[in-house]
């Protein structure tokens, strides 16, 4: 959380406010490089360096909760894509007041559940009545919350679009990650005479994560390090 | 650890060091092994050498990870290692305790920053992680344990002395009650391990035993099966009271030991697992900075009214 | 079962060797270092460079601490400040001795025992008590402010290796008898004892007998022993103070004869020399030669004063005073000690005399700078016996955290 909000980097001028304003300057050419170049930043950032899921410790709970096979990461991301992008980009292009957005962020992620569940029903009809209350809960996910309230309203719309799809992608990899893993678990323990489905037990998601965290933290002080000598 | 010069008094050291602790603990876990070795043959050696090894291989690999000083005299993940194999069933696969003894020191010791600083029993995490997921060979004793007799709410057949001597089922060090209580006397009398939390633990234990015994018997049959039964009495000497997990005022110490024993014996009765202890130890870990930083607030509270009356 | 509850620490005590050994006295060596505690001024000084001085002849006699005497006949060379074994600098007169041994005549004070005029005596005669350093007539006074009414003869040599107090105990307990009933007189004491640490051993080792073997007090054989002794005292309704017993035994010398103190008894131990002796030596004798008289090994450190509350002794020309009460002397490789980090084990709560919790003001105060005052919890008790830093299995220096709290409290 802390290490999210501390480094304010100065390699992407899109994440600060007042983007619109530096990025107008310069050719077009050039401006439209910065662009692609930054926008694959902010995509990077949320999808490994500021990992919301590792770094941020946000959306643990349906990572830790129902990350446990394969078709259960699949529904949970395909979700997520779909209740985060346009919850994200309608708050970034409604001027709403600081004090309702958080209740506004939480109706229209309610709204967007109601087509995501249903395209995770047609596609997937077993696992997404295996999640059965975990499904529900991704209306309240903390990453689309946090990003639809703090992230979305200062920022232009390329960057939002770039961000929300860089936090989807982010939380897919943690979840296939963790839930690849947790099958892996799951079937050491049943053959060598253990229990069944050792994988679903939350302590082990939470391991896992915190291998993931440490991993990722350790590769962000390398490159901050890399960083300070090209300086 | 350092070696450094003594620069400022006190010249004279009370000559315990945690390294001389350390081997106090060694040696009255290492006293555990041999009877053990006699019923239950050789195998039980090599639990308890492939746990040191897996806790010791772990420990040096973390060192040299975390680019740190590798120091052999640490003596500490060899005592987490014998715990986890007192821990063992007799018959383990050897794969058993060094899984425990990898995840004890890579997880529940490293990650915190080594000794002095994990807030979990390593030893306790480590036989907890290997119960949860193999409670058949967790269990696996020749003939079924007192303990496991006492969950099915019957009254065990082996008579008191086959406990003393552990004779019977159960878990390689924990058996050998005798040898366990004379243990306990020599880590006391040595002060490495608190009289409070063991005294406390086993009196509290001894009273739900006592008043609420889970087999028809009188309560003092029950109060000698469920003490001298399971892991119980190990726990009290060798888990509780690795004094990193518990905690450091006096009171909270006694405090620890008695809502220790209570939760054991509750977790005894409705758990999912004949032995809880390492469980009970766990928990009792997590709210011990609690107790410690309650007593102290008592202490202030009670500071600043002596304060204001003078 | 009361030692297993009671607070404080069981060390080795190493004792049997100086306890049974008899006081020798040592020759004065040819130069003398005489200390003159508070006498940085001339004024205060009674002689100069250059002037011959007999034995007991006035050297200095400052307004606001104990008049000092010449032990020896000689010639005063010269002054200069020295270190001072146990604290800071100290003036001393350097007297060079001559072959004649001539001393002052001396006659016995007129006695009327009037508490004035025994406290008069005191600072006249130069005592000073040798557990505190404080002169015998400033103890007195503030006992009597105090209005002390059990006064006891401090025989405690808690320490490890340290016998001085048993010994005088030993060989002179008529003399140590009378001066603890002069100074109760002073103070006004009604009731008068003997604090040992163990009165047990006191008996049997040091052959304490007699009238003197009723005053004995134990105080439960752990180190430190002052504070519970007063504490257990205090709760059987006395106001207690304790007074040195060398400064007792100087006070009644003084009154009997009118010598004034200067001589001290220094017990030398410690496995760094190979003589173990309790030795009667004059006040300032330089250290060194102490130490050659006892067989100094090579790869040694002196500690002076105590060996687990006092200092090491860098410069060996210092010289003996009178609160000097041991000479240390260990090998430097008994000197090292294993630092881990703390595990939380509680043994320096449970070896605190006054109940501090010193873990909990280390951790407050690593890292801190500035800790809030109100959470270091009883530091301002804090007696300085250093118990918490013996016993700690990690080699943390507790006490200078307790002493760096005590400072911060003390500040606001």
């Amino acid at each position: 959380m802390s290490s999210n909000k501390k480094k304010p980097k100065a390699e992407s001028q899109l994440m600060e406010k007042g983007g619109r304003r530096s990025s107008a300057r310069g050719s077009k050419k050039t401006m439209h490089k910065r662009l692609i170049k930054e926008s694959t930043g902010i995509f990077l950032n949320g999808l490994v360096f500021r990992n919301p899921v590792a770094i941020g410790a946000l959306g643990l709970f349906p990572v830790v909760g129902a990350g446990y096979t394969m078709q259960n990461a699949a529904v949970l991301s395909l979700m997520m894509l779909v209740i985060m992008l346009p919850v994200c980009l309608l708050s970034g292009w409604m001027k709403i007041p600081v004090w309702i957005r958080p209740a506004a962020a939480l109706v229209l992620s309610g709204v967007m559940y109601l087509p995501a569940a249903a395209l995770a029903k047609w596609l997937m009809p077993q696992a997404f009545s295996a999640l059965s209350i975990y499904a529900v809960l991704m209306i309240g996910n903390s990453i689309i919350l946090s990003r639809a309230n703090d992230y979305a309203p200062s920022h232009i719309t390329l960057a939002v679009l770039m961000d929300s799809l860089g936090c989807t992608a982010g939380f897919s990899a943690v979840i296939f990650l963790v839930a690849a893993l947790r099958e892996i678990w799951s079937n050491i323990v049943k053959d060598t005479g253990g229990v069944y489905h050792a994988g679903a037990y939350p302590f082990v998601g939470f391991l896992l994560l915190g291998v993931i965290a440490a991993l990722i933290q350790h590769t962000n002080a390398k490159r901050a390090a890399a960083e300070r000598k090209a300086k | 650890m350092q070696q450094l010069m003594i620069q400022k008094p006190p010249f004279l050291r009370s000559g315990q060091t945690v390294s001389t602790m350390m081997k106090d603990m060694l040696l009255a876990l290492a006293l555990l092994l041999p009877l053990p070795t006699v019923h239950y043959g050789t195998h039980v050696l090599w639990v308890a050498a492939a746990s040191v090894a897996s806790c010791f291989i772990s420990e040096i690999a973390a060192c040299m990870i975390a680019k740190r000083q590798v120091d052999i005299s640490e003596l500490s993940s060899v005592v987490t290692g014998l715990i986890i194999a007192m821990l063992m069933p007799p018959l383990a696969p050897l794969w058993l305790p060094v899984l425990a003894g990898a995840f004890a020191v890579l997880a529940a010791r490293v990650p915190f920053g080594f000794t002095g600083n994990n807030p979990f029993n390593p030893a306790a995490a480590g036989v907890a992680f290997v119960t949860v997921f193999w409670p058949q060979r967790v269990f696996s004793f020749s003939e079924p344990s007192a303990a496991s007799v006492l969950k099915e709410g019957l009254k065990p057949n082996q008579i008191p002395s086959e406990m003393l001597w552990g004779t019977d089922g159960g878990a390689i060090g924990t058996t050998a009650v005798l040898v366990v209580a004379a243990c306990a006397v020599y880590l006391i009398v040595k002060k490495t391990v608190s009289w409070r939390i063991t005294v406390c633990f086993l009196a509290a234990a001894g009273l739900m035993a006592l008043l609420f015994p889970r087999i028809m018997v009188t309560p003092l049959t029950s109060l000698k099966y469920e003490l001298l039964s399971g892991s119980l009495l190990f726990c009290s000497v060798f888990l509780i009271t690795d004094p990193v997990t518990s905690p450091r005022t006096h009171v909270g110490k006694a405090l620890y030991g008695a809502v220790a024993g209570v939760l054991i014996m509750l977790m005894r009765r409705y758990g999912a697992f004949e032995q809880a202890a390492c469980f009970a130890v766990l928990l009792m870990n997590a709210v011990s900075p609690v107790i410690d930083s309650f007593v102290i607030a008592v202490t202030a509270r009670r500071e600043a009214r002596r304060n204001e009356q003078q | 079962m009361i030692s297993f509850f009671s607070s404080g620490i069981r060390l080795e005590q190493q004792k049997s060797r100086t306890m049974k050994a008899k006081i020798l006295a040592l020759p004065a060596p040819e130069v003398l270092y005489v200390p003159l505690p508070g006498a940085q001024a001339l004024t205060d000084r009674c002689v100069r460079a250059g002037e011959t001085v007999l034995r007991f002849s006035q050297l200095s006699m400052p307004g606001s601490h104990v008049a000092v005497t010449s032990p020896v006949s000689g010639t005063v060379t010269g002054f200069q400040a020295l270190p001072h074994p146990v604290r800071g600098m100290v003036d001393c007169a350097a007297i060079r001795q001559d072959s004649e041994e001539q001393e002052l005549t001396l006659r016995a004070p007129g006695m009327e025992h009037a508490p004035d005029e025994l406290i008069r005596l005191a600072a006249a005669a130069g005592i000073i008590d040798e557990y505190d350093g404080i002169p015998l007539f400033k103890k007195l006074k503030r006992l009597r402010r105090m209005k002390i009414d059990w006064l006891g003869a401090n025989v405690l040599d808690d320490e490890p290796y340290v016998c001085s107090g048993l010994a005088v105990l030993r060989e002179n307990p008529q003399g140590v008898q009378q001066g603890l009933e002069l100074a109760a007189l002073a103070v006004g004491a009604k009731k008068t004892g003997i604090a040992v640490v163990s009165s047990f051993r006191a008996r049997s080792y040091s052959r304490v007998s007699g009238q003197i073997a009723d005053l004995l007090v134990g105080s439960g054989g752990r180190y430190p022993a002052r504070p519970g002794l007063l504490k257990r005292l205090r709760r059987q309704g006395h106001r207690p103070g304790l007074v040195g017993v060398q400064a007792l035994e100087a006070f009644a010398q003084a009154a009997e004869r009118g010598i004034p103190q200067t001589t001290t008894v220094i017990t030398v131990a410690g496995e760094g020399v190979s003589r173990w002796q309790n030795l009667r030596v004059p006040l300032g004798m330089p250290i060194e030669d102490l130490l050659s008289a006892c067989g100094r090994k090579k790869r040694t450190v002196v500690i002076a004063g105590s060996p687990i509350t006092g200092n090491r002794v860098e410069e060996l020309s210092a010289p003996v005073t009178a609160d000097l009460r041991c000479l240390i002397v260990l090998p430097e490789a008994m000197q090292t000690v294993k630092v881990f980090p703390c595990i939380g084990c509680g043994k320096c709560e449970a070896a605190c005399p006054v109940g501090i919790m010193p873990w909990d003001i280390y951790r407050r105060l690593q890292g801190q700078e500035y800790p809030d005052a109100g959470q270091l919890l009883r530091a301002d008790l804090c007696c300085a016996c250093n118990a918490c830093s013996v016993v700690c299995p990690s080699g943390l220096d507790l006490s200078g955290a307790v002493a760096r709290a005590m400072e911060i409290k003390e500040r606001g």
